[in-house]
């Protein structure tokens, strides 16, 4: 093809064609630029269920009497971890497809999409916010019954003096739980220590710290919330155990 | 065609053909060589698929006129269209490894770039040179072309195939150190 010939055939074709309008190109890279701040958004939510879960987790492994990898393991709020990375990959794609987003390299790209989303996480953190978000949505989540199924067998050891359930009653000698197996346990609670956040109502989850009896009941010496989530404590900071007597 | 539109800048001739159409074949006559030489030396296509990639450039080109805001050159963004055109030609027709079939032509530039011929044995014979840069991957053979053949700086090779400088600099480092492997490969140092 000639050079007059490329351009005769371009003119003709050019005819009956527009560019694209401006508002379209700049449409497209609005979309690009909302889409990038809808992921990081959404992997800041994320980000403050993962810090929200590290806050209310009981990190006293060593009391499980197990591995304390596999507790580590247990604990781990794996799907929003895996939100939070898909999210941040998501993000990264829509970063391309601005003008310059091309620019940044592997580590300013990645730096940027972290320090967004996970400082939004810790302010939605802060604000309380993610007490709700994990509370309507993680049940929700794929295998989250099976990781919470895990995370009571890593700390039902009652050998080893650990029982994990449900109360069922409440006692002037104690409490009786079900434990995840259906099994029932007399608690008995003389100079039980209770840490903050154990609610001792019907229906509540507990860690009960004690020694099992030979008679198969289980003397208490501790009482924990299943997770640290009393109402009215701070959730942005890790405070000591504020605990009292039963007597 | 006016002797003055040939003097317009690029830019000026990207709005000027936003206006008028016409002017568009200014911009076709500019880059319609420079585009064919790189068409041929980054794939592996006959004379009538490349006429076909290049009249598919510029049609793009014209259509997204409106996309071109002048913060990076005119030409790096033509190249750009023109290398994810012959990416998608290439994706059409699956022909990556094919040696490219202007050998005289990709010859006769091989003289021109010193900082790579200086690496070179100059009587490097035609069909091992031809062989060895059909050998390379194709993310190491493209940016050889852009630095060696069209004589693109990293800032216009970053802005061609839309990538960090960081790592167009990598990417030229690891193209000469396996186009060296492969020319000591055939034997040709």
């Amino acid at each position: 093809m000639t050079a007059d010939n490329l351009s005769e055939q371009i003119k003709e074709k050019i005819h009956d064609l527009k560019p694209k309008p401006r508002w379209q190109v700049n449409f497209k890279y609005g979309l690009a630029w909302f889409l990038l701040a809808v992921a990081v958004f959404l992997a800041g939510l994320a980000w403050s269920v993962i810090i929200y879960n590290f806050q209310v987790e009981d990190w006293d492994w060593s009391k499980t009497g197990g591995c304390v990898w596999q507790a580590l393991f247990a604990s781990l709020p794996y799907v929003w971890l895996a939100l939070a990375v898909i999210l941040t990959v998501v993000a990264d794609y829509y970063l391309k497809q601005t003008k310059r987003g091309y620019l940044l390299n592997l580590w300013q790209w990645l730096g940027a999409v972290l320090f967004l989303s996970f400082g939004f996480g810790l302010l939605v953190n802060a604000l309380g916010w993610s007490v709700n978000i994990d509370d309507r949505l993680s049940p929700r989540l794929p295998a989250f019954e099976r990781q919470i199924a895990w995370r009571e067998r890593v700390w039902h050891n009652p050998a080893q003096g650990l029982v994990v359930g449900i109360i069922i009653d409440r006692q002037p000698t104690g409490l009786r739980l079900r434990d995840y197996n259906n099994m029932e346990w007399q608690i008995l609670t003389g100079q039980t220590v209770v840490r903050r956040g154990a609610v001792l109502e019907l229906g509540a989850k507990i860690k009960v710290l004690g020694q099992l009896l030979p008679d198969g009941r289980f003397q208490a010496m501790e009482i924990r919330p299943w997770r640290f989530e009393a109402p009215g404590c701070n959730r942005v900071e890790r405070k000591s155990a504020c605990g009292r007597i039963i007597e | 065609m006016s002797k003055d539109r040939n003097d317009l800048t690029d830019n000026e001739l990207v709005a000027s053909s936003l206006e008028r159409p016409d002017d568009f074949l200014h911009i076709v006559r500019r880059y319609e060589e420079p585009l064919r030489r790189y068409i041929r030396r980054l794939s592996a296509v006959s004379a009538e698929e490349v006429d076909d990639i290049l009249q598919d450039v510029f049609l793009k080109v014209y259509l997204n006129l409106n996309d071109f805001d002048g913060k990076l050159k005119f030409s790096s963004w033509l190249y750009r269209i023109t290398h994810n055109q012959v990416i998608s030609a290439w994706r059409r027709r699956q022909t990556r490894r094919e040696v490219p079939d202007s050998i005289d032509n990709f010859l006769d530039n091989l003289a021109a770039p010193s900082d790579l011929t200086a690496e070179l044995d100059t009587e490097l014979a035609k069909e091992k040179l031809n062989e060895a840069l059909a050998g390379l991957e194709y993310k190491y053979r493209e940016v050889l072309i852009l630095k060696f053949w069209e004589g693109k700086d990293y800032r216009e090779i970053g802005d061609i195939l839309k990538k960090p400088l960081g790592t167009v600099a990598t990417l030229i480092n690891r193209a000469k150190k396996q186009l060296a492997r492969l020319l000591d490969k055939n034997k040709l140092k």
